[in-house]
């Protein structure tokens, strides 16, 4: 595409789009975090006079520090600006003729990697540290983003082309909206988007403590201008990123014939991601340093389940609804891996059953009949009401210090928790993280292999195969018998929903009989336990070793 | 008729523990001694009927169903229980003389063995595979807490980890099962896994699929046979439990598990392409287990561990058997099978004697036991060489079957291989059990009286085994030839 007038006129109205308003999207978060903790907080547009405030600044650098340290900011600034310019935001044509996604993956990855050099530069403990950390961060970071944009590059059938996502996007609108690689690309790519902007959990912008800080850590040499190209830049890669976002997931394209509407779009959208950046930040703390990786896991996870069912059939409306709850069901037993807390384990449970009992609900809906009716009846009243009321009650039954472990895992940190195969005790563990989750990915890889590997077309089969297989590694890795319990119940409701995903209509006599068999396995366990209890005083089953032969 | 065998022992067991409310531990004894026998009553009229009738018969609306193969699992099951509760009566009463049993707990435990015995005969009279699947994951029920029925931490120890990894193995079952039957049944229509009818409509089999479901159900039931890699729980729960139930265990429930993947396997048999896959990794773990627990039967200073290896160095003899196939095998599988049910409880009621007038299970410690009780002595060595293939027992036959139904499928190395791990195993028995049984009694040994009950199961069994090696009546091979015949239809 030739450079043309209006080309150059579009570029510039997106630069200038982009960073006038994000100096406001700023303010706008920053007003509402105020307002969350009960402070009337600043204007939205004191942002715009802090960066006018620095830049008329002069600038004060360490004397050790070399020419990297006074580029970076611009270098960073610019990388944003030149972003700005070359998204197709408000029309199909950019100023390149093809704007390919991996070029602003590594116009970020050239700022981050001057970002880190500049921290380094000043000869500051603290900007090492950041640096490094930073590295780490984008050591999961991006993997992760390559899975996501290969699951785009894939869905839409064609090069790495921002302007196809987009085309895709607003060509399956609105039906796109209920499929469910679609959303878990959407939900990995908040994900990073919020680990790339340095925000909680990942990073507290507002706090300086140096055991957490990361991007901070990086610029607390900068002053004067310097120190307003970062703040600037960074506020503008938050608008960037969310009208990326608007326009690859959500169909802002549609409205490209009038460039007008789509800059109210993404103006809309980006304020809207600043609203959930201030609410996320609101109501959860950051993460340990170490965590972070965790999370970053976790969405590389979720990013490959999303291009892993991409071949598959999801169903339409109400069978991506269905797919989707599956979907549901397996996120929901990865968290439970990474949770620490009782509480919060047994309300994921809860998730877990109820997307199993609203999946149920829907496929009673589409083929009426006894037997589903009873399998929902039967799911309701043993996976919502009575296991987890029998949990909970083992759960108050067992001993004070243990429940201590199962609740303030800050409390516990008698051993350190030192490499892969150790015992971890914030999140009762027998594996790390990590590992558990490189494991839970091999085995969703496996079975998405296997279900290939036999022609099956629909995703339900997967994901059912690899909730079971999860539940089984979450039995594996926990080393207390409730929490091994909360793995058995998951992996019986994958179990459940098996015949619903191979789509097989089971005699009510056998429907019965798998009922009776959750109820056994409940009861013997309880049983069980309240047993141990009384014996051995706890129910954590590193105890029961005496018969280990070795 | 079928049904009342599943039905006497569970409503004798239920009554037995009102029983030992109201009138003591002599009327829960009593009644599930009547349920065990009416079991074993109704049975052999069941068995007697399809022998002469030829037909596979049917019950309850058609929920029930024997064929010859169901007949062998569902005769021993019975037959093994009956002596096993007969056994019970004895041992249990010294477990209260030496205060290690509440006698208040007694009655409970009757009805927990009852129970036990009637949700595995519901396994092999099931007509429906996730009936028999559901059945079987029942026996857990019982079995779970009969394992920890001393309530000390290794027994609880045992009972968890038998119930979680059966649980999950058995959850693997059933997805093998439902992916089974989706190999059976074009989506859309109602999966019938009832054994008749799955059989006749084998032609339709998606062979891909049912290579899937074998594998996934091997996997899970084998748990519950003690395959090798999925044995870890067998030794624990077979160590820990009372020694009746050890018994029961190892001669009973590892039989019925294995009776799901016969199932399967039956049907695996019959279709081409996937025959040969299925045999060859009934071969291979059959080999592994065999081989692996042989190995370690040494290493065990526990003597009911040690029995446990023994029964996992059996079972795996039988799922070898089957998966060398051809007619001599799958023969050799079913004699052996059923030779190691009568052989493996006699052993550890004689065990339980030894143990009990010993005061130990440490096989270490035992010395001198045919000085110190004669005939137990004579008889437990007897039994011991007998279940590694000694001669007064049908195990020396069947696994001579065994090396020569592998010679003749050519499978030399197999053959060479299993001589080998029989050899170390029956050396291994030899120089553990003459260490136990021979030699000088401890001094200052109190005198041991085991009592009538447990005088009769053992000499029941021991008489039943050496009858079945040297004078079975023709009705018992002519049920093993024709579940071989039905076996192999396909093949």
């Amino acid at each position: 595409m030739a450079l043309s007038l209006s080309t150059i006129g579009l570029a510039l109205a997106q630069i200038l789009f982009v960073l006038l308003f994000s100096p406001l999207v700023i303010g706008v978060i920053r007003k509402i975090k105020a307002r969350f903790q009960a402070r009337l907080g600043a204007s939205v547009f004191q942002p715009y006079f802090d960066i006018g405030k620095l830049l008329m600044k002069g600038s004060v650098k360490s004397n050790v520090a070399s020419w990297i340290f006074e580029l970076s900011p611009a270098v960073n600034f610019a990388a944003v600006v030149a972003a700005a310019a070359i998204l197709p935001l408000f029309s199909g044509e950019g100023i390149l003729s093809s704007s390919n996604l991996l070029l602003f993956v590594y116009l970020f990855a050239i700022g981050r990697f001057f970002m880190a050099l500049s921290g380094l530069d000043a000869a500051s403990s603290f900007g090492g540290l950041g640096g490094s950390r930073e590295m780490l961060l984008s050591a999961f970071l991006e993997p992760a983003m390559m899975v996501v944009i290969l699951f785009l590059a894939v869905f839409s059938s064609g090069a790495m082309d921002i302007s196809a996502f987009a085309a895709h996007t607003a060509a399956l609108w609105p039906a796109v909206l209920l499929y469910p690689p679609h959303l878990l690309s959407a939900l990995a790519f908040i994900i990073l988007l919020f680990a790339e902007m340095k925000r909680m959990p990942f990073d507290n912008p507002a706090t300086h403590l140096e055991l957490t800080m990361i991007h901070e850590a990086m610029i607390l040499e900068n002053s004067g201008p310097g120190l307003a190209l970062l703040e600037w830049g960074n506020a503008a890669k938050l608008v960037v990123l969310s009208s990326l976002f608007g326009i690859i997931f959500l169909p802002v394209s549609l409205l490209w014939q009038n460039p007008l509407l789509a800059f109210v779009a993404l103006a809309g959208i980006s304020l809207a991601m600043g609203v959930l950046i201030a609410f996320v930040e609101s109501i959860i703390v950051k993460v340990r340093l170490f965590r972070v990786t965790e999370l970053l896991m976790f969405a590389f996870i979720v990013a490959l389940l999303a291009f892993f069912s991409l071949p598959y059939q999801t169903g339409e409306g109400h069978g991506s609804v269905v797919a989707l709850l599956a979907f549901v069901m397996l996120l929901s037993m990865l968290f439970f891996m990474m949770s620490a807390t009782f509480t919060r384990r047994l309300k994921l449970f809860l998730i877990n059953s109820t997307a199993l009992a609203l999946l149920l609900f829907l496929v009673a809906l589409s083929e009426p009949g006894v037997d589903s009716y009873f399998r929902l009846g039967s799911t309701i009243v043993l996976k919502l009401v009575l296991a987890p009321a029998l949990l909970y009650f083992l759960f108050q039954r067992i001993s004070k210090p243990e429940r201590k472990d199962m609740v303030e895992q800050a409390s516990y940190r008698k051993e350190e928790f030192r490499g892969m195969l150790a015992y971890d005790p914030v999140f009762m563990t027998h594996a790390s993280i990590l590992t558990t989750f490189t494991i839970a990915a091999g085995l969703i890889l496996l079975s998405f292999v296997v279900s290939t590997a036999f022609g099956i077309h629909d995703v339900m089969v997967p994901i059912t195969i690899s909730i079971t297989l999860i539940g089984v590694l979450i039995i594996a890795i926990k080393p207390h018998i409730i929490l091994q319990l909360f793995g058995l119940l998951m992996l019986e409701n994958g179990i459940v929903l098996l015949p619903v995903s191979l789509s097989l209509h089971i005699p009510l006599l056998v429907e019965a009989a798998t009922l009776l068999d959750a109820l056994v396995l409940i009861a013997v366990a309880v049983a069980l336990a309240f047993k141990t209890r009384e014996t051995m005083g706890t129910l954590d089953s590193r105890e029961l070793d005496e018969l280990s032969e070795r | 008729m079928l049904e009342l065998i599943i039905l006497a022992p569970l409503l004798c067991g239920i009554l037995a523990y009102a029983l030992s409310r109201f009138f003591g531990i002599r009327a829960a004894e009593l009644s599930a001694l009547l349920g065990a026998s009416l079991s074993v009553a109704f049975s052999a009229i069941a068995i007697n009927g399809l022998i002469s009738g030829g037909q596979p018969l049917t019950s309850l609306w058609g929920i029930l169903y024997m064929d010859s193969i169901s007949a062998i699992f569902t005769g021993l099951t019975a037959v093994v229980s009956f002596t096993v509760v007969i056994y019970s009566i004895g041992y249990i009463r010294k477990e209260i003389e030496h205060g290690e049993v509440q006698e208040a707990r007694a009655g409970l435990y009757y009805t927990l063995l009852s129970i036990f015995l009637s949700t595995m005969l519901t396994a092999s009279l099931a007509t429906n595979l996730i009936l028999v699947w559901a059945a079987i994951e029942s026996t857990t029920l019982a079995c779970a807490f009969l394992i920890s029925f001393y309530n000390r931490r290794e027994s609880l120890e045992a009972a968890w980890k038998f119930f979680m990894i059966n649980s999950v193995g058995i959850s693997l079952a059933l997805v093998g099962m439902l992916i089974f039957g989706v190999s059976l049944a074009r989506s859309g229509e109602t999966v019938n896994l009832d054994i008749p009818s799955m059989l006749s409509s084998v032609s339709a089999v998606d062979p891909v699929l049912l290579k899937i479901a074998f594998v996934i159900v091997f996997v899970g039931y084998g748990t519950k046979v003690g395959i090798v890699p999925m044995h870890t729980w067998l030794p624990d729960a077979h160590g820990q439990a009372p020694t009746p139930v050890s018994a029961l265990l190892s001669g009973v429930l590892l039989n019925i598990a294995l009776y799901g993947i016969l199932r399967i396997y039956q049907i695996a048999l019959a279709v081409e392409g996937v025959a040969s896959f299925a045999s060859s990794i009934l071969v291979l773990f059959g080999l592994v287990s065999l081989g692996f627990a042989a190995m370690r039967l040494f290493y065990q200073a526990n003597m009911k561990r040690m029995v446990a290896h023994s029964s996992i160095e059996n079972m795996g003899m039988v799922v070898l058997a089957l998966g060398i196939g051809g007619p001599l095998g799958l023969f050799a599988a079913f004699l052996h099978m059923i030779a190691h049910s009568l052989a493996k409880p006699l052993v550890f009621m004689l065990g339980g004697v030894v143990s009990l007038a010993y005061g130990t299970k440490d096989t270490g410690s035992i010395r001198g036991v045919a000085a110190a009780m004669p005939v137990f002595g004579i008889l437990f060595i007897i039994a011991l060489l007998g279940i590694s293939g000694g001669v007064p027992f049908a195990m020396f036959f069947s696994e001579i079957m065994l090396v020569g139904a592998a010679l003749s499928a050519q499978n030399f190395a197999v053959a060479a291989l299993v001589i080998i791990f029989i050899t170390i195993a029956f050396g291994t028995m030899l120089y553990k059990g003459g260490n136990m049984v021979f030699g000088e009694k401890p001094q200052g040994m109190a005198e041991f009286k085991p009592g009538a009950a447990m005088s009769i199961a053992i000499a029941l069994l021991f008489l039943l085994s050496v009858y079945l090696a040297f004078g079975a009546p023709a009705q018992v091979f002519s049920l093993i030839e024709s579940s071989a015949k039905l076996l192999a239809k396909g093949a």
